[in-house]
């Protein structure tokens, strides 16, 4: 007891402070990751599904954004992206993207280069495949 | 009162609060700085920001405490502020930690490397990956950038003089200086290209590296091996258990980072030598650094 209260007395305020920072931050990183090990299954597969984003037009064509969300624990990388432009069952132009990485339960943007306008035909984007980091 | 406890003490320098607040705050920002020095190199490498969540969630919580516990006995060896018991060098570790994480946080922030969109665990994960070098050098700047003078600093090294604690300082000093290439994927593939005879090759010289490093400049505070010692004892007591040390810090960092899920013996093994080169000249050299 007493020695804990040397300590109090010639331990500078600073030190407190900068040490109950660390504590917080500590303890907040091992509360973040102890909760991902706990519920974060690793071995399950990812997820990923592709939201089609705004259409831009380029020099060459057109470019349409897109989301990779991944909404599964599983992580996802090396994600190969692939857009379709259909005019009824005919499809016009394929263009596909590799994402490198959409971790678990997390998001990744890109964009996919067309030659004809998105804007009038119907879009299909799917992913192809993964792999696992 | 104030006389009683200066005399006590025989160091009244750090009974006056707003003196010691200004010694601290100065020890603070030499830890900012020891942070940014030992952690950029690691801030700047790509695989370091995937493996914040590459990592398998378990092996980074365990990561972060093994980090803390090396962190509070360093702090016995000399950290960024004199101590005197083990509460203050958990204090210093904890101040060690908040320097380490701040650094990394400000820095990930502003290089672009994490963005409103990434999930907390990918943020968290990759903040714990890159505290522990930036931590590390918190810990260490008072003797890289420190005045390093005076009786304390004295008692400390006396403290770190034990054999004990010289095995630490190498564990210390092998962890750092692994941690510094693990995270890279060349590691693995310069176990792929070396043969069984390169690596026979490469113990051989992390070996004697070991040994004329340990002789030369390893021993704390000494110039000169201790009395007694001859170039086979040294050999014995210390290159020995120190490529050990440094075999068991290679294989504890690529187990971490799952450098080595899934493979073959002889490719851990491959691996192992390939990181306990840069791992045992840090165990040889730790007594400099740390």
């Amino acid at each position: 007891m007493a020695g804990s209260r040397k300590i109090a007395a010639k331990t500078p305020v600073l030190e407190w402070i900068a040490g109950g920072i660390g504590l917080v931050f500590l303890i907040a990183l091992l509360v973040i990751v102890g909760r991902d090990a706990l519920t974060r299954p690793s071995s399950a597969p990812a997820v990923v599904s592709i939201e089609p984003g705004r259409i831009t037009r380029t020099a060459t064509g057109y470019v349409m954004l897109f989301k990779a969300v991944n909404v599964a624990g599983g992580d996802a990388a090396e994600v190969q992206i692939e857009g379709r432009l259909l005019d009824g069952d005919r499809v016009v132009e394929t263009s596909s993207a590799l994402v490198d990485y959409v971790p678990g339960n997390g998001r990744a943007e890109g964009g996919l280069y067309f030659e004809h306008d998105p804007a009038g035909l119907i879009v299909r984007m799917r992913p192809l495949g993964y792999q696992v980091p | 009162m104030t006389q009683a406890r200066t005399a006590e003490h025989g160091r009244a320098d750090r009974d006056a609060p707003a003196n010691s607040n200004e010694v601290y705050a100065k020890g603070l920002a030499r830890a900012f700085a020891g942070a940014i020095i030992f952690g950029l190199p690691l801030l700047m490498t790509m695989e370091m920001w995937t493996l914040g969540f590459a990592i398998h969630p378990f092996r980074l919580l365990a990561f972060i405490l093994s980090n803390f516990a090396v962190l509070v006995v360093l702090s016995r060896f000399g950290g960024f502020e004199p101590t005197e018991t083990l509460a203050e060098d958990v204090l210093d570790a904890l101040g060690a930690y908040a320097v380490g994480i701040t650094v990394s946080a400000l820095a990930l922030t502003v290089l672009g490397l994490i963005s409103k969109d990434s999930p907390l665990h990918e943020i968290a994960g990759m903040i714990a990956v890159q505290s522990v070098p930036a931590s590390f050098g918190a810990m260490l700047a008072r003797k890289q950038l420190g005045d390093g003078e005076g009786e304390k600093r004295e008692e400390e090294e006396a403290r770190s003089a034990g054999y004990a604690g010289q095995l630490f300082l190498m564990m210390a000093g092998a962890l750092f200086l692994a941690f510094n290439v693990a995270p890279t994927e060349e590691v693995v593939l310069i176990g792929l290209k070396m043969t069984a005879w390169h690596t026979l090759a490469l113990i051989l010289i992390s070996l004697i590296a070991l040994h004329a490093l340990v002789y030369t400049v390893g021993l704390a505070g000494r110039e000169e091996a201790p009395e007694g010692y001859g170039t086979g004892r040294v050999f014995w007591a210390f290159t020995c258990p120190g490529y050990g040390i440094a075999m068991l810090v290679s294989l504890y960092v690529l187990w971490t980072f799952g450098r080595i899920d899934g493979a073959a013996l002889d490719v851990v093994a491959a691996n192992m030598v390939v990181l306990g080169f840069p791992a045992s000249v840090g165990a040889a050299i730790a007594r400099l650094v740390v």
